[in-house]
């Protein structure tokens, strides 16, 4: 095999036209990342540089016009839709910037439904979904519907979501980007304790300081990377 | 992802959806609520009618029979309507007297003469109180064949009929319409058509008919001694029919053939001429009320189809509204795992659910309606098992026929531009 057994993430040359009419938009044009197990990467670049479309292929929502794209090993273009359903399942934790809480159900309901998705015994969903809860303080918030709680309590019941069937990758497009400066590094210190707890986390944004959580900077422009900036983690307890 | 929990998960998006939008809901459900209603409340008359209708063919006796001059309505013999009339007119009436020799065949125990002219707008008065009454001529053993009660007085005796003594005995209502709170036994009261002559009547009993729907449909019967009537009230001879009564044990076969010989002898018709008279059993009367009751069914079904697809066309568009409304959660739904499948029976116990509510209402509306119908009307109209079963199973299979365009549509969305929907 050619891709390092601790390559969770490898693209060569991957590209994303999106035909609109007559005329095509080239939304990512070329691009080739490796990402490791455990790492924290964040990816930058002005809107409409393809940030977004780039997080889609990863988390196996979208398909790439052309180009290859590993996943822990696995050629993703060769698979169906119930394997890609069952991809973004197990392996991928998706958090919005708009949380995309379902409205009526309460924060529980929320943390189960990838379990619902898994196949997983309604005991074991409870269990499961109280502890990913737990592990982002919400543990007093469980029954409470999402218009009950706070944004910052929102995105952390999404994140608990995302967390709840231990996904490979944690993608996250833009989560602060609805949330005051305070709320911010409230989530994003959420974000640092998983990743000191081992998880691969990919996080999009466009505010600079967010960046500095990360492990690794990759910066797009026009759909092709700009650069791969490596740093050093900053601890975001700051203090 | 195992199904229970997507049946579960369904239910509980259909239950948010319902509670979420009531009124859209309700309209939607409508359709399905009213077929269903008109399939039970149906099912409920049929069902009862045929009890009814069985317990008189019981009552008369599995082989009594009749015989009439023409054919009569339906019997599975008519030729159509002008050929009836025709024959109504071109046969010669039956002679009382052939009742006696029929009687004397060996296969057959009585040969009552009847004559119907309960249709024919008779009336009874009693000083300035008048009523229309169904007006029966019959014999004095026509208790034992209808199963009505006497609840006061007597049935007029073989005598009483022998001798053509104008007695008779009435129902209750025509009892109290006519006398009141006043004992009607042996009081006298007239009857005849407007404008012609009336006789005067003794009643000697009171009567109540059989509860059964046919009761139900005619009031204020009056039973006279067949012999009076004919007397009396001077009633057309063609309205004369006999009822035979074969001895117990006797085939059908056997007693219609002997009766069917004699009646040849007595109409002196030669062995090349058509019957020019009518043998009319239990069996042919069962088989034009089922014929009846079948195009009452056929009429039924079309019916409750037509509200069910009007439902159906509602579940077509609130599933349409609400796959578009929950565009983005379907979008979250595919990223968290779901897969095209999980989200179309989604969609599909959602429609069920909307439509099983509509009919599980209909049903309540439909029981109550029979329940009433029974409480109020003599026809024991009761729901039969089957028919909620059908009832829970078209609303059902209405939902999931109807909704599976919109499902099919929402579960086909692709995830990325779903999540981009605004
Ligand atoms: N579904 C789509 N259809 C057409 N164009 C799209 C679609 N998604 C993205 N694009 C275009 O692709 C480019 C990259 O978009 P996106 O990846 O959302 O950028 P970013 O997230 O960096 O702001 C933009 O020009 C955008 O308009
Ligand atoms: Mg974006």
């Amino acid at each position: 095999m050619s891709v390092a057994d601790d390559i969770v993430i490898h693209t060569r040359d991957l590209k994303k036209h999106y035909v609109m009419g007559t005329e095509t938009v080239r939304a990512l044009r070329g691009v080739d990342v490796d990402i490791r197990r455990n790492e924290y990467i964040a990816i930058m670049g002005p809107s409409g540089s393809g940030k977004s479309t780039l997080m889609n292929l990863i988390g196996c929502l979208d398909t790439p016009t052309s180009g290859e794209y590993i996943l822990n090993g696995q050629p993703v273009q060769d698979l169906d839709d119930d394997d890609l359903a069952r991809i973004r399942n197990r392996e991928i934790g998706f958090v919005f910037q708009t949380f995309n809480l379902l409205p009526r159900a309460s924060a529980l309901h929320n943390v189960e439904l990838p379990l619902i998705y898994a196949g997983v015994s309604s005991r074991e969903r409870m269990q499961r979904a109280r502890k990913a809860l737990e592990q982002v303080d919400l543990a007093d918030r469980m029954d409470h519907k999402p218009n009950e709680l706070s944004g910052g309590q929102r995105q952390r019941v999404a994140i608990a979501r995302a967390l709840v069937n231990q996904p490979s990758i944690i993608l996250a497009d833009e989560p602060t980007g609805n949330l005051d400066s305070v709320t911010s590094e409230e989530i994003m210190s959420v974000f640092d304790g998983l990743h000191r707890a081992g998880q691969t986390i990919i996080m999009v944004t466009h505010e600079p300081h967010i960046t500095a959580h990360a492990e690794r900077v990759i910066t797009l422009r026009d759909g092709e990377i700009e650069s791969h900036d490596a740093r050093v983690l900053i601890p975001a307890t700051g203090a | 992802m195992g199904l229970r929990a997507t049946v579960k998960e369904g239910l509980l998006v259909a239950f948010d959806s319902l509670r979420a939008n009531k009124v859209r809901s309700g309209l939607t459900i409508l359709g399905v609520t009213i077929g269903v209603m008109v399939v039970l409340v149906m099912a409920a008359m049929v069902q009862g009618l045929n009890g009814s209708f069985k317990d008189i063919i019981a009552s008369a006796g599995p082989t009594t029979f009749y015989v009439f001059h023409a054919p009569v309505g339906g019997g599975g013999l008519s030729t159509g309507l002008e050929e009836e009339e025709n024959e109504f007119m071109r046969n010669p009436p039956l002679k009382i007297e052939w009742s006696r020799e029929l009687a004397r065949l060996e296969p057959i125990r009585q040969v009552a003469p009847g004559v119907d002219v309960s249709d024919w707008g008779y009336h009874a008065r009693r000083g300035d109180t008048d009523v229309r009454i169904s007006l029966y001529g019959v014999d004095a053993e026509y208790m034992d064949m209808d199963g009505g009660d006497l609840v006061d007085g007597r049935f007029f005796t073989a005598t009483e009929e022998s001798r053509r003594r104008a007695v008779a005995v009435i129902d209750s209502a025509t009892a109290v319409d006519l006398f009141g709170g006043l004992d009607p036994l042996g009081k006298r009261f007239n009857i005849g058509r407007p404008g012609q002559r009336e006789t005067p009547f003794e009643a000697v009993g009171v009567y109540r008919p059989p509860d059964n729907l046919f009761a139900g449909l005619k009031t204020h019967y009056v039973f006279a001694p067949f012999a009076s009537v004919m007397k009396y009230v001077r009633v057309w001879d063609r309205m004369v029919y006999f009822v035979v009564k074969p001895h117990d044990g006797v085939e059908l076969e056997v007693a219609l053939e002997a009766v069917r010989t004699r009646m040849r002898q007595l109409r002196g018709l030669s062995p090349g001429e058509d019957d020019n008279f009518y043998l009319i059993t239990q069996d042919q009367v069962m088989d034009w009320w089922n014929k009846f009751t079948g195009v009452f069914f056929a009429v039924m079904v079309a019916l409750s189809g037509v509200g069910l697809l009007v439902g159906g066309v509602g579940v077509i568009g609130i599933m349409m509204i609400s796959v578009t409304e929950r565009t983005r959660e379907i979008g979250l739904r595919k990223s968290l795992g779901a897969r095209r499948r999980d989200l179309l029976w989604q969609f599909l116990v959602e429609a069920a659910t909307l439509t099983l509510l509509g009919g599980a209402i209909g049903m309540a509306l439909g029981g109550i309606i029979v329940w009433v119908i029974g409480a109020l009307t003599p026809v024991p109209a009761s729901v039969p098992l089957w028919s909620i079963a059908v009832a829970l199973l078209a609303s059902i299979f209405t939902g999931i026929g109807f909704g599976l365009y919109p499902a099919a549509r929402g579960a086909g969305l692709d995830p990325v531009d779903a999540l981009r929907y605004e």
